[in-house]
């Protein structure tokens, strides 16, 4: 197996695949705060699990995280590397950079959001030869696929609830391993693929599956808003972009200026927040009374809201966070029967106001 | 003067889809257009006239499209749809080189779906997602690429033939309605100017040549002014309160609705959008779709009940562009044709029905849709090692399997990495070796999965318990759906006729939704819901959807016909069990798997449910009591036989 040392045609081609045009800017987005913020909190902390979107047609969904990468700070990677290793961190190097010497050249990069279009095929997910060099030199190389060029970005998958069986089952195993492994056609290779999963689609067409539902970190219903304003708003900006992208652009600078200052602001804080062992304790309660299976309902509502108080800019969760991020953490992991009558962010709400008083809310801003 | 093309303005009638074909030129941001029309009314021929006038705007220095027509086969493969490694080079010159698909090849040009409606829903998906983006992505087979591909879509269809999926009418901005039957005075025009065209007898259709190039100069001149259009607040305003009223899923309708309305000013040659513009925009954007969910009835009595107030504060508050007659008038035309559906067929109709289907269902039948009837089609989702008994080579997995192997075989120089010797040798023999273990088998995913219809009597005194039991059933036929993509609709019949309650779906959101029937006293027409189940049926296997299985839910005792015929009070159980025989024997004969559940206490049973079991060929169950896990079991025990019975066949 040769390593691609020579190969700098090759990487024109996959960069073309963004920037083709200017992105609507995540800021000009109007309404749908929770899927707002639940974005957010996946860039705040990778581990969350990502983020799945449902709802109607035409709310913006996909708009929002096409424009998330725009507000993400760049990254380092080694130089040149096809996988994006991070050079900190030499335990998820690939196979390529974990030969090379110690030191290695950095450079930055901009977070990779990488669409999977339907109708992907399993090869070109996961990596596969490299047909090229195998035609014109003879040569057998990999050639690395989606889930490589995902590595500490985005996946983002629209039409989730569509996708094949196959790649649903392909997209588990790196997100849970973390890592990517390659055995075919004589190949074998394994590299790290560690990236958030996005979601969207419209439950009409189809539920999740139950497995792919709960990797998920958290989940986001989206509707169409009803204000007369926020509609005219949505379709005046919507017009404004598309008449002159640049323009727009140039006009929600200030805004979006904001916006990546706060996140960036947030990122830097994150390692010092902590979580009081009593709001711990609480939220264990919370998710044994919903009888919720398994321990991902506990650990993703402790994470996100340690992004919520990190956004927030402070660096101890108070109940506030549990409350705003409790449903989008919680409402996909209830058990889901069809003749269940309340909906389950109404069970979810419930819950919370009693384990979670409305009154000691106050008595922890003042122990602050 | 010699006719190349049939002119546009020579098409008779059509004038609302017309309109919308111009506003969609002028202002392409609106993506596309679907256009329902029955059978053999002219759609074919007004899409492609529609691309004539678009090579006029060519000739006119109209730098947008080029005039082309791009025509989509109904079973496309998804190679040919999106693109993919081109083997021919690959093969003869060793050449790594990406083919555009179908899509790609559309680009600034007109893209033509023709019964959209019986597309692939993978297809359709495919279609959406790059209409939306404007570019097709291509992750495949080794290739990592991307093509541009702005295009305009016109889809048409046969409304009767069911509806197209809800993704790709939410992707387009109109939908039109262009089925109202012409006078004989125009049916005349039509013949007329078509012979003329066909003999190309000259003079006839001059004037209307010269009406395409005022048409021409009319687009162009809209082109230019598009960008001056403004649009006064308070009109924009009403236009997006209405839309909100209207309870639309999304806010692309409002874009589309705003730049119809806008696209429609420039081509009056305004620069201010008037309530008349509004109007329209309203009627192509937005009504078609309030009519469709009205239809669909999942939204339960609320929003139909804020349907009626948005019409009835139309009329009192009276923006009068809205005109809430035509509103009423839809929903009612809506729920009529329904109705003349049922009630045209006269007593020896079913005969007649059956012998159009069998014509359709053989492969070569009316010929343009043969070629969706293929034997693999669905996605070819995997290639493998293994040969199975009806496989099919995949020719780039087992090039890709091959080609790395050449330089070797033929025994040119051990050393892979002498690329120089290789490459220019190679162009000399280009010649492929491929051997036995090269070979990769596509395996196609068959569609597995199962449509459950359930048919319920809504009559009479036992209605509730039934409902009841289906909903159940059903419930819990959803909870596992994802298991094997199955699906679930719902009919119900009582008083008049049947009714579509519940259209097929996965969805548990949407189960969720479902409205009660009320019973509607003794009448209990069971004809006519067995004739709705079976043309629900016939669609969804149309579309190569999933299997239907009919549940039928009754006491077998049907007392209303299907037919309109008057008879005689005695004369009248014989013309009833005629009718149910009809229908059952034509189930059978489609062999459409079903269950018939009789809810009657077996001490009334008078043989009537055990009889049409029996005629339809279907299996019989006495469920007096409500007890939905002994139906749910039944069903399941069903699907599982028609599952083993697909596998084997």
């Amino acid at each position: 197996m040769t390593s691609r040392k020579k190969q700098p045609a090759r990487e024109k081609r996959h960069s073309l695949t963004r920037s083709l045009s200017p992105v609507y800017p995540f800021a000009a987005i109007v309404g749908q705060d929770d899927m707002k913020l639940a974005l957010l909190l996946s860039v705040l902390d990778p581990y969350l699990g990502g983020v799945v979107i449902m709802g109607h047609r035409g709310t913006g969904k996909s708009t929002a995280v096409r424009a998330l990468a725009d507000l993400v700070p760049a990254r380092t990677r080694v130089k040149g590397c096809l996988f994006n290793c991070d050079p900190d961190r030499s335990q998820d190097f690939c196979q390529d950079c974990s030969q090379k010497a110690r030191r290695l050249p950095r450079e930055s990069f901009r977070v990779p959001v990488v669409d999977l279009p339907l109708g992907a095929t399993e090869d070109r997910v996961c990596g596969s030869l490299d047909i090229e060099r195998a035609l014109t030199q003879g040569s057998k190389a990999f050639e690395p696929g989606l889930l490589a060029k995902a590595h500490r970005g985005f996946l983002y998958i629209d039409e989730v609830n569509l996708l094949e069986d196959f790649l649903v089952d392909l997209l588990l195993d790196a997100a849970a391993s973390g890592r990517n492994q390659v055995e075919r056609e004589g190949i074998s290779v394994s590299h790290p693929a560690r990236f958030v999963l996005v979601g969207s689609g419209n439950p009409e067409e189809g539920e999740l599956r139950p497995q792919l539902l709960d990797r998920f970190g958290l989940f986001v219903q989206v509707a169409t808003l009803s204000s007369v304003e926020e509609r005219v708003e949505i379709v005046e900006r919507r017009d404004r972009f598309e008449r002159d992208p640049q323009k727009f652009c140039e006009q929600m600078h200030n805004l979006q200026e904001d916006l990546r200052q706060q996140l960036h602001m947030a990122l830097e804080l994150m390692p010092q927040v902590s979580m009081d062992p009593r709001i711990l304790h609480q939220v264990a309660e919370l998710c044994g009374c919903l009888q919720v299976d398994g321990h991902r309902g506990e650990l993703t509502i402790s994470r996100s809201a340690r992004g919520m108080a990190a956004w927030s800019g402070r660096v101890a969760v108070n109940e506030d966070d549990i409350r705003r991020v409790a449903v989008m953490s919680l409402r996909h992991r209830l058990r889901k029967d069809p003749l269940e009558v309340t909906e389950s962010p109404v069970r979810i709400m419930q819950m919370l106001e009693r384990i979670f008083p409305p009154t000691t809310s106050l008595d922890q801003a003042e122990n602050c | 003067m010699v006719l190349d093309d049939f002119p546009f303005s020579a098409v008779v009638g059509h004038t609302v889809t017309k309109q919308a074909l111009l506003i969609l030129t002028v202002e392409p941001r609106l993506k596309g257009l679907l256009i329902s029309s029955p059978p053999g009314t002219g759609k074919s021929m007004l899409v492609r006239t529609f691309s004539s006038i678009l090579r006029r705007l060519e000739q006119g220095n109209d730098q947008r499209w080029t005039g082309g027509l791009v025509k989509v086969p109904l079973g496309i493969t998804e190679e040919r749809l999106i693109g993919g490694l081109n083997v021919e080079q690959a093969v003869t010159a060793q050449q790594f080189e990406c083919s555009k698909g179908i899509l790609a090849q559309a680009h600034r040009q007109v893209l033509w779906v023709d019964e959209i409606n019986l597309m692939q829903e993978s297809t359709i998906h495919t279609i959406a997602a790059v209409l939306d983006s404007g570019l097709v992505r291509i992750e495949r087979e080794g290739m990592s690429t991307y093509h541009q591909a702005d295009f305009l879509l016109v889809g048409t269809y046969d409304p009767a033939e069911g509806e197209p999926s809800r993704l790709i009418q939410s992707r387009v901005g109109m939908l039109v309605d262009s089925s109202k039957g012409l006078l004989l005075e125009d049916r005349c025009k039509v013949l007329h100017r078509i012979l003329a065209f066909d003999r190309k007898e000259e003079g006839v259709l001059e004037s209307d040549v010269d009406q395409d190039r005022m048409t021409a100069r009319k687009l162009e001149k809209a082109g230019r002014l598009l960008r001056r259009v403004r649009f006064p607040r308070e009109i924009f305003l009403q236009l997006i309160t209405t839309s909100s009223q209207l309870g639309l899923e999304g806010h692309r309708f409002d874009s589309f609705a705003m730049l119809a309305a806008r696209s429609n000013a420039a081509l009056a040659g305004r620069t201010v959008v008037s309530q008349e513009d509004v109007e329209e925009a309203v009627r192509l954007v937005l009504l078609p779709r309030v009519k469709l969910f009205d239809q669909e009835k999942e939204r339960g009595p609320s929003s139909r009940q804020e349907q009626e107030d948005v019409s009835t504060q139309e009329a009192t508050e009276s923006p009068p562009q809205l005109e809430p007659s035509s509103l009423s008038n839809k929903t009612s035309a809506a729920g009529q044709s329904s109705q003349t559906e049922i009630d045209m067929l006269p007593g020896e109709i079913p005969d007649l029905v059956v012998t159009v289907a069998e014509a359709r269902s053989r492969p070569g039948g009316p010929g343009r849709r043969s070629d969706a009837f293929l034997n693999f089609r669905g996605r070819k989702f995997r290639t493998s090692l293994q040969s199975q008994p009806r496989c099919s080579i995949a020719l780039g997995a087992t090039l890709r399997s091959a080609i790395p192997w050449q330089a070797l075989r033929r025994g040119q120089g051990q050393d892979q990495f002498s690329n120089q010797a290789d490459s220019t040798k190679g162009k000399l023999d280009s010649r492929i070796i491929v051997k036995a273990e090269d070979l990769r088998f596509n395996q196609f995913r068959g569609k597995t999965g199962l449509l459950f219809i359930f048919v319920v009597d809504a009559s009479g005194s036992m209605a509730a318990n039934r409902m009841a039991q289906a909903k159940g059933a059903l419930a819990r036929l959803l909870q596992q759906a994802y298991i094997h993509r199955d699906q679930v609709a719902l009919i119900q019949f009582r008083g008049g006729g049947a009714e579509t309650l519940l259209s097929p779906t996965r969805s548990v959101e949407r189960a969720k939704h479902l409205v009660d029937g009320l019973p509607a006293g003794g009448s209990t027409p069971l004809a006519a819901g067995l004739l709705h189940a079976l043309s629900m049926a016939r669609s969804t296997r149309l579309r190569s959807n999933p299997e239907p299985v009919l549940v039928i839910l009754t006491d077998g005792r049907a007392n209303r016909l299907a037919s309109p015929v008057s008879v005689g009070l005695e004369a009248r159980p014989a013309v009833l069990e005629r009718e149910l025989r009809q229908v059952g024997v034509v189930i059978q004969r489609e062999k459409l798997s079903s269950v018939v559940v009789d809810t009657r206490p077996s001490f009334l049973s008078g043989g009537e449910a055990p009889a049409l079991a029996d005629w339809m060929g279907a299996r019989y169950l006495r469920l007096p009591q409500a007890d939905n896990g002994i139906l749910f079991q039944a069903v399941t025990l069903l699907a599982q036989e028609v599952r083993m019975k697909k596998k084997t066949s």
